[in-house]
């Protein structure tokens, strides 16, 4: 029996077949392996760029913020990019993109308008899709102190002070994702001499009556110094970026999406573990691998010198 | 925390010069302090020190900043600690503070064909040895793979059997059939996907393999004879196809079948073909001895130009432009051409 396709068309052309596209090489491979989804996630990478207008400001903030990530965990795209305004509909699809190529699950949108003069926009993404946004504006700036040269640990630590934070929807999510941008890897252990800095918020407040929230933000290194005990005295040392923020628009997450995002897993199935590798209190990190037999009679070992046979002086 | 051992603050743990100038701190009781060590975080619940924030911003800051890190510090200094390059490493505990996921949790592999069948007869997939045993080499050798054993490429003979057909090689016959079993696996391969596909969407696969719609190869138009393997669904060429591909060959020459005898197929196909110029009868049918389209055509001519309302024929305008005014010139009487400088000198000489 002949079966015809939809009228009008071409039948052969009605039918497709299904056919399965795979990665070609073992590395195109291993890059689609690690781009998949994975029970336990270890760090969140940190995306910085531009909408359609910049100040000067902005792109100063940005470069700060990009060094107070790790270079391999933060990307910074530093053209303009017309179609990203991220509260607008329609506007947040290229952001969506460009976080999906990058592989960043959280962003940084620098933005420059009348209306909003220095803007950021911090917010996060899962599932390939816009989590939450939160808005705010660039009041103050200092940039990082070029007399302190020294190279800091990937891990700051955080220090958040006042009851905003906990009661405030602003703060909290102003926390949750100053917290996420920033923390970078999730590690099972840290060398004491890695807590090396500090980032501190607290609220700012104002002696005139004004409502505007506001946010300080400080950046310390954290010196630790002889007390006498087995616990050191801190000192900190302002190093920069400062900034005082005002928040302007913001959105949480639709709270199905938080149910599903926000959630525990199974840490049992954790790390895979590494074969033949293990750890000695005195040797450190030891791997064992597996030499052929040798025979050690046909092996060609140096000649001592000294053992060569030579003629005989009379 | 009794396992901790003791740990004495040296100048090079701490890496930071002699005691400097110190700052002051505000004194926080750990108790009242929210400490999650996993994320190296320090939260302050209580209410700040408004009037002190106010007065000077950054100084309170920094004090409380000082606090805060001293208390982390102290918790972190009281874990059990081991040496480590540079220093002491000390195990962080989970973090507390749940942030939201990048992606979304795996879901688990929707089962194969075959893994749903052992599933339900219970059939437990058994370890098997790497290397089993060769009678023909007398030795140990790989299951599977290069240098197996039962290898059909160290086989130097095959004894013939008889239901051995004649005129066929039983060495090419083992290949092909290696080959046959290779794509039965693939397509059970495939199968698989598409049913994965169809019952968690795109995410169900794995991450290397996505699927895709293609167009069938040409491979297929050719087996569009054969019953096997012909997709579902698909037009089968009929008897018009095949002539007119019959036909478009006989015709696939140098000059495009100008010169060559007219195939037998051109007969059935011909009546289909359309006319492409029509030419209108001269002569007429009957006594007539010109055509009614004919007649008719040239009476409209002649009303057009007999007619009172029409046109002039003669478009002055348009006739005298024909005229190439170049053609009435008068030729002009030829000057004497100048002389060059050189010319005139030689005459004055002679």
């Amino acid at each position: 029996m002949v079966q015809r396709g939809k009228k009008g068309k071409d039948p052969r052309l009605g039918v497709t077949k299904t056919t399965k596209v795979e990665a070609k090489t073992k590395k195109g491979k291993r890059f689609l392996e690690s781009r998949a989804p994975q029970q336990v996630e270890y760090c969140k990478h940190l995306l910085l760029l531009y909408g359609r207008k910049t100040s000067q400001t902005v792109k100063d903030v940005m470069v700060e913020l990009k060094h107070m990530r790790d270079r391999n965990e933060c990307t910074h795209l530093t053209r303009k990019n017309e179609n990203i305004v991220p509260f607008e509909t329609g506007g947040e699809t290229s952001l969506e993109f460009l976080s999906g190529k990058t592989h960043c699950g959280a962003f940084v949108v620098g933005s420059h308008t009348k209306k909003r003069p220095n803007n950021l926009i911090f917010g996060r993404v899962y599932d390939e899709k816009v989590y939450d946004l939160l808005e705010v504006g660039v009041d103050g700036f200092r940039k990082q102190n070029n007399e302190v040269n020294t190279v800091f640990s990937p891990k700051p630590s955080f220090a958040f002070a006042g009851d905003e934070f906990e009661n405030d929807e602003e703060f909290k999510q102003f926390k949750s994702i100053i917290l996420d941008s920033f923390r970078g890897r999730i590690v099972d252990n840290i060398n004491l001499k890695g807590v090396d800095r500090v980032i501190m918020c607290t609220p700012i407040y104002s002696s005139g009556a004004s409502k505007r929230k506001q946010v300080m933000m400080r950046h310390y290194a954290i010196k630790l110094k002889k007390s006498g005990t087995r616990i050191p005295r801190v000192e900190l040392v302002d190093i920069g970026p400062s900034l005082d923020l005002s928040f302007r628009r913001s959105r949480a997450a639709p709270v199905d999406v938080e149910k599903e995002a926000v959630k525990k897993v199974d840490e049992a199935i954790k790390r895979k573990k590494v074969k033949n590798v293990s750890d000695d209190i005195l040797d450190g990190t030891v791997g064992r691998i597996w030499m052929k037999p040798q025979d050690i009679d046909a092996v060609p070992l140096k000649k001592p010198k000294g053992k060569k046979s030579r003629p005989v002086e009379e | 925390m009794g396992k901790a051992e003791a740990l004495v603050v040296t100048e090079e743990l701490m890496g930071g010069r002699g005691a400097g100038s110190s700052s002051s701190a505000v004194a926080y009781d750990e108790a009242l302090l929210e400490i999650d060590e996993g994320n190296l975080l320090v939260c302050d619940p209580s209410p700040v020190d408004k009037e002190a924030l106010i007065r000077d911003a950054e100084g309170a800051c920094k004090e409380m900043a000082t606090g805060m890190a001293q208390a982390l510090v102290k918790r972190l200094f009281t874990f059990p600690s081991t040496p480590a390059v540079g220093g002491r490493t000390v195990e962080l505990p989970k973090p507390k503070t749940l942030l939201p996921r990048f992606k979304p949790v795996p879901k688990p592999k929707p089962l194969t064909r075959w893994e749903k069948f052992a599933k339900e007869k219970g059939i437990v997939k058994r370890k098997r040895d790497k290397y089993t045993f060769d009678e023909h080499t007398n030795e140990f050798k790989r299951r599977y793979g290069y240098d197996r054993v039962n290898d059909i490429n160290d086989v130097a003979i095959i004894e013939a059997k008889s239901s051995d057909k004649l005129g066929e090689d039983p060495f090419s016959n083992h290949k092909k059939e290696k080959r046959e079993r290779v794509k039965r696996q693939e397509e059970r391969r495939l199968t698989n996907l598409k049913n994965a596909a169809k019952q968690g969407g795109k995410k169900a696969l794995p991450a290397t393999v996505s699927l895709a719609r293609a167009l069938p190869s040409t491979d297929d138009y050719l087996s569009a004879g054969s019953t096997s393997g012909f997709p579902k669904g698909r037009k089968k060429a009929d008897r018009k196809d095949l002539l007119e591909g019959a036909l478009a060959a006989s015709e696939s020459t140098a000059s495009m079948g100008k010169f060559d005898r007219k195939s037998k197929l051109d007969k059935r196909m011909s009546s289909k073909k359309g006319k492409r110029q029509q030419f209108a009868p001269v002569v007429g049918k009957g006594k007539s001895t010109i055509s009614e389209v004919e007649r008719d055509m040239i009476e409209e001519t002649v009303r057009k130009v007999i007619s009172k309302g029409s046109k002039p024929i003669l478009d002055v305008n348009k006739a005298v432009k024909q005229i190439d005014p170049r053609s009435l010139r008068v030729k002009k009487a030829k000057t004497p051409k100048k002389k060059s400088k050189k010319a005139r000198e030689r005459e004055s000489e002679n």
